[in-house]
């Protein structure tokens, strides 16, 4: 059976980080570009913007919905993964001395 | 620290996973984007005066119906003309909870007014009339929603300016409209030649009632006659929400009862009474407000009722009306409803993405119309007595 990866702290930081500096990034560039008015009201011209509002939309539940849930659980697996008892290796084979048993 | 070997067995670390994730999803997203709310909801000199000096430097730049992007001229000048009038009430609004902030913002009303007024922002109407709307005050034609709309701003402008530049124009449409509503076959008026819409006349109604208070004009046969339409004819039994659109000559509904009209004429008439507003605020909360892992919103359509969305309403998604859900923010607002507004606000906070740039604040997706919409819905004044 494949084992479970283990959790790794800065890889938990680093996405993180990653999706909240994207969501802003693009809250940023939104700002500039009205899009309601496309959502409200589409016009022939508002297929490229709705496209980019459904981007943006995922990536904000991904953020505001999404992220946290996944930031708790991913620490509290990696607390646990911590906490588990470390499992004894099994006993390496006795060493063959160099130049015998060939 | 380390925890108990009995979490770390797998099937408690898995259990205990799915209740962490379930517990933080159904509670911190909708929590975190409601964070706000209770600073607008006792009037946040920061947030009010943020997104007030967003709206009042659109106004000053101006607007023109390239701006919006409808197939439609007539959606497009009726947006146009939106921005403008919301911003104006939005800004009075806060003047009102601010006064200190006047000198600052009654010059972005007076321009938005000014604009109100001008034959390009007007034209959209004169088109469907085939005559204008201000040319034509002794006329018989209702131009409900324009004359509506910019009569509301113009007595709320008055109740705040005694001396208004404005006074003569409001005098001379607040006489336009008690009249038409007198002599209108069932109450209402016509917005469009042959159609009419209980929303738009909720303006006029409006600010006939304040007109009469501010001047002691006497308008009380047609208001008397108008709320009254609004308590019962108007209203689907059922649901007590008003119908979308009633025939000017028969008097019958002839669309559905929905929530964007509903909750933006509850928004109107409580500037102006309790009663027939408060009914109407009754009706939505009770028949049409829903939440999901804390995101309040509000539906379109009753129970019974189908349709999709349009100009009026927005895209209805999953049954919830994005135009509903914002009006209501003002009447939850007007009638103290904390709860509701906190819950609906997490909804415009997600959708609207607020964002701060130096002091101004202003709502991402929202564009011209919208962060005017909201600067009127999120400084909404409590009921009138």
């Amino acid at each position: 059976m494949k084992s479970a990866r283990p959790i790794r702290l800065r890889q938990v930081v680093w996405i993180s980080v990653s999706l909240i500096l994207l969501h802003w990034l693009c809250a940023e560039v939104l700002v500039r570009v009205p899009l309601l008015e496309h959502l409200l009201s589409p016009g022939s011209d508002s297929l490229d913007a709705l496209l980019m509002l459904g981007v943006f939309f995922a990536l904000r539940a991904a953020v505001f919905l999404f992220l946290p849930a996944w930031i708790v659980v991913s620490l509290w697996f990696w607390w646990t993964q911590r906490s588990a008892p470390i499992r004894s290796s099994p006993p390496h084979p006795p060493a063959t001395p160099a130049g015998r048993g060939r | 620290m380390r925890c108990p070997s009995l979490l770390t067995r797998p099937l408690w670390r898995r259990t205990i996973a799915v209740l962490l994730a379930v517990a933080v999803l159904s509670w911190l997203p909708a929590w975190w984007c409601a964070r706000d709310a209770r600073r607008w909801l006792q009037n946040d000199e920061q947030y009010q005066i943020g997104l007030s000096r967003d709206v009042a430097a659109t106004i000053r730049a101006g607007v023109s119906d390239a701006d919006f992007t409808n197939n439609f001229s007539v959606f497009r000048s009726e947006w146009l003309f939106g921005t403008y009038q919301m911003g104006a009430l939005g800004l009075l609004q806060v003047i009102q909870a601010h006064p200190e902030h006047r000198a600052e913002f009654m010059p972005a009303v007076e321009q938005a007014i000014d604009r109100l007024l001008s034959p390009q922002v007007r034209a959209f109407d004169a088109r469907l009339w085939q005559e204008d709307a201000l040319d034509s005050l002794d006329g018989a034609n209702g131009h409900a929603a324009y004359l509506g709309y910019l009569n509301l701003v113009l007595t709320l402008h008055r109740q705040q300016v005694p001396t208004s530049r404005f006074a003569g124009i409001n005098d001379r449409i607040s006489a336009a409209l008690a009249r038409r509503f007198d002599t209108s076959p069932h109450g209402i008026i016509e917005t469009y030649p042959g159609e009419a819409y209980p929303i738009d006349n909720a303006a006029g109604v409006a600010s006939l009632i304040l007109h009469q208070r501010l001047t002691g004009a006497d308008h009380t046969a047609a208001i008397q006659r108008i709320l009254a339409c609004y308590r019962s004819y108007w209203r689907e039994p059922k649901s007590g929400l008003l119908y979308q659109a009633i025939g000017f000559r028969s008097g019958s509904p002839q669309a559905g009862p929905r929530a964007s009209g509903t909750a933006l004429a509850a928004t109107f008439l409580a500037c102006a009474e309790r009663e027939v507003s408060r009914q109407l605020f009754d009706s939505i909360r009770g028949q049409l407000a829903g939440s999901l892992l804390g995101f309040g919103y509000i539906r379109e359509y009753p129970a019974d009722w189908h349709g999709g969305g349009d100009v009026d309403s927005g895209p209805v998604i999953f049954g919830a009306s994005i135009s509903g859900t914002g009006f209501t923010l003002a009447t939850a607002r007007r009638f103290g409803d904390a709860s509701l507004f906190s819950r609906l606000y997490a909804s415009a906070d997600f959708v609207g993405v607020p964002v701060w740039r130096g002091d101004r604040l202003r709502f991402a997706t929202g564009g011209p119309l919208g962060n005017s919409i909201l600067l009127a819905m999120l400084t909404a004044s409590p009921a009138a007595p």
